[in-house]
């Protein structure tokens, strides 16, 4: 029974957040650790009521929407062009959006800090939504092109011949063809940016913060923490991702991979 | 053709050119004032001051420098080579088409899209000293316990802590990559070897395992980039703590920026790191370029 040893081991930590978010202070600080109690629920009506969580909430989901949006209005064109016209350094131009992916963020933290706090982008929503249309642009380029190259150009000759221009071919033909990839783009965008921390950490402020800097700061400070609220808030803030895997569970691993493995 | 012959006019610039800009502010002009930065001598509050390349002399000449290149560079060769072991055992625990098999398999999609920070703070819940339960069983079987907030020591004890919380959140990303590539083997493959009269084990080393190859390729790239980079892990764990004994180079280039506020060495530091990142990344992906155009 090794799988369910293995599958023990994955559902451990999910367990036990659930667990003690729905303990009461008292409960989470006892020894041993508790595993068998009463359940209350105070933890989640304490957060699911106060609108700071739900604000942090909700900027996370302004950034993770609009910044997944733009860059799929960014990105697709441009996959677009790389997979059916002559372009130059097709190759080297891929590749540089691959090597973005690999950016470590601490690189770009310390000038978008500067920077942003010299043009007042810091704490702002704007700025960090544009600091993550930068994240998903290579995932969207790739998902994307990979899926275009494999577009018959019959169907689009048809198209052109019947007089169409080539950005009328892109939206009636190719993309509606495009569908699931775009869906599976967007998605991984988002999750990338829903779940992102160093620059949200260092660009966000009180206004601005989203979820996992909020949790965290809240789960590291040593006075006063209610282990019982960051169970709540951490299981809330996968609730959307959990509904994502479970959406596009067989095209995940695709686009975590940037469309390099097909899955 | 003639979709071709048309295309030659004006639509790929106007496709690609905001795709092609969008960088340059935000990549290509922050590197470079990021260059600048790192030849001032400058430290906030306060204006910068030209210093050369003093940063980098004393970067280069700085224990912590080489001790943080150090762990990195062994976390990163750890984590990856025992999530690629891991990783393939559990690819062929749930190579199958069980419903167990598929239950589970979705089960391990939770790692992947949970928040790295926040995966971090729960396990930082399970690890805690007086009240979690991992220390619980720890103490009960009578060994010594992970003490993840502790400010002595040599650091031993929470590398294990980070390396467990790498090896939960990642090694079903590996296994899904290498159960991938188990698939597109083809089951035509394993037919005609097993009526050749292969065993497992030689049907495994000789067929399987080479076979395998792009997908441990693509598996080793992402993995690899991703370990250099820990950031979130160690932020929310330990803090690089005890003292600086788990401060990765990012942590590292994270501490002298924002902690101490000496924006020119933090600058020299986030370039070296990123040379350091762009040649094994570099050396990888040049290495395997058509393993990767060509995907699993």
């Amino acid at each position: 029974m090794l799988i369910a040893v293995l599958a023990a081991w994955l559902l451990f930590p999910v367990y036990w957040l659930f667990l003690t978010s729905l303990k009461t202070d008292a409960q989470t600080f006892v020894y041993p650790p508790l595993f068998v109690f009463g359940p209350t629920f105070n933890a989640w009506s304490a957060v699911l009521s106060q609108s700071v969580w739900l604000g942090y909430l909700s900027n996370s989901l302004i950034t993770t929407v609009a910044g997944s949006t733009l860059a799929l209005l960014i990105g697709v064109p441009a996959a677009y062009a790389l997979a059916f016209f002559p372009v130059k350094r097709k190759e080297s131009i891929l590749f540089s959006f691959l090597s973005i992916r690999f950016i470590p963020p601490i690189v770009l933290l310390l000038p978008y800090f500067i920077i942003f706090s010299a043009i007042g982008l810091e704490n702002t929503l704007q700025g960090l939504i544009l600091v993550y249309v930068m994240i998903g642009l290579p995932f969207v380029i790739w998902i994307m092109h990979g899926f275009f190259v494999t577009l018959p150009h019959d169907l689009l000759d048809a198209a052109s011949i019947d007089g169409a221009s080539e950005a009328q071919t892109m939206y009636k033909i190719a993309l509606p063809v495009a569908l699931p990839s775009l869906v599976v783009s967007f998605l991984i965008s988002a999750i990338f940016m829903w779940n992102e921390f160093p620059f949200a950490l260092i660009l966000t402020g009180e206004e601005s913060r989203t979820t996992p800097p909020a949790i965290t700061a809240y789960g590291i400070s040593y006075f006063g923490i209610h282990y019982n609220l960051v169970g709540v808030v951490g299981l809330l803030s996968m609730v959307p991702m959990m509904l994502i895997a479970l959406v596009a569970q067989r095209y995940l691993i695709k686009g975590l991979t940037m469309g390099i493995v097909k899955g | 053709m003639g979709f071709l012959l048309r295309s030659r006019r004006k639509g790929h610039r106007v496709f690609l050119s905001p795709a092609l800009f969008y960088p340059v502010p935000l990549i290509l002009f922050p590197l470079l004032y990021l260059l600048y930065a790192s030849l001032q001598s400058w430290s906030l509050p306060g204006t910068p001051q030209f210093a050369g390349l003093s940063n980098y002399i004393a970067l280069l000449s700085a224990n912590d420098f080489y001790y943080s290149l150090f762990v990195t560079l062994v976390f990163t060769a750890v984590a990856v080579g025992i999530e690629l072991v891991l990783g393939l055992s559990f690819a062929l625990l749930l190579f199958g088409e069980g419903k167990v098999v598929k239950v589970v398999r979705l089960v391990s999609l939770i790692p992947l899209v949970w928040a790295p920070a926040v995966v971090a703070l729960d396990w930082r819940l399970i690890y805690d000293t007086s009240f979690g339960p991992v220390n619980f069983i720890l103490r009960s079987l009578g060994f010594g316990i992970i003490d993840i907030f502790s400010t002595s020591g040599q650091g031993l004890s929470q590398w294990i802590g980070i390396l467990v919380v790498d090896l939960w959140q990642w090694t079903p990303f590996v296994s899904l990559i290498l159960l991938s590539g188990l698939y597109s083997i083809g089951l035509d493959i394993y037919e005609s070897a097993r009526v050749d009269g292969g065993s497992s084990l030689q049907i495994f080393r000789r067929i399987t395992l080479p076979l395998l190859r792009p997908a441990v390729i693509i598996a080793l790239l992402f993995r690899t980039v991703d370990a250099l980079r820990t950031f979130d892990n160690v932020f929310v764990l330990t803090n690089g703590g005890p003292g600086i004994a788990t401060e990765t180079l990012s942590m590292q280039v994270y501490r002298y920026t924002f902690h101490f506020f000496n924006i020119g060495y933090g600058a020299a530091e986030s370039i070296v790191f990123g040379i350091l990142v762009a040649a094994i990344t570099g050396t990888i992906i040049l290495t395997f370029k058509e393993t990767i155009l060509r995907g699993v």
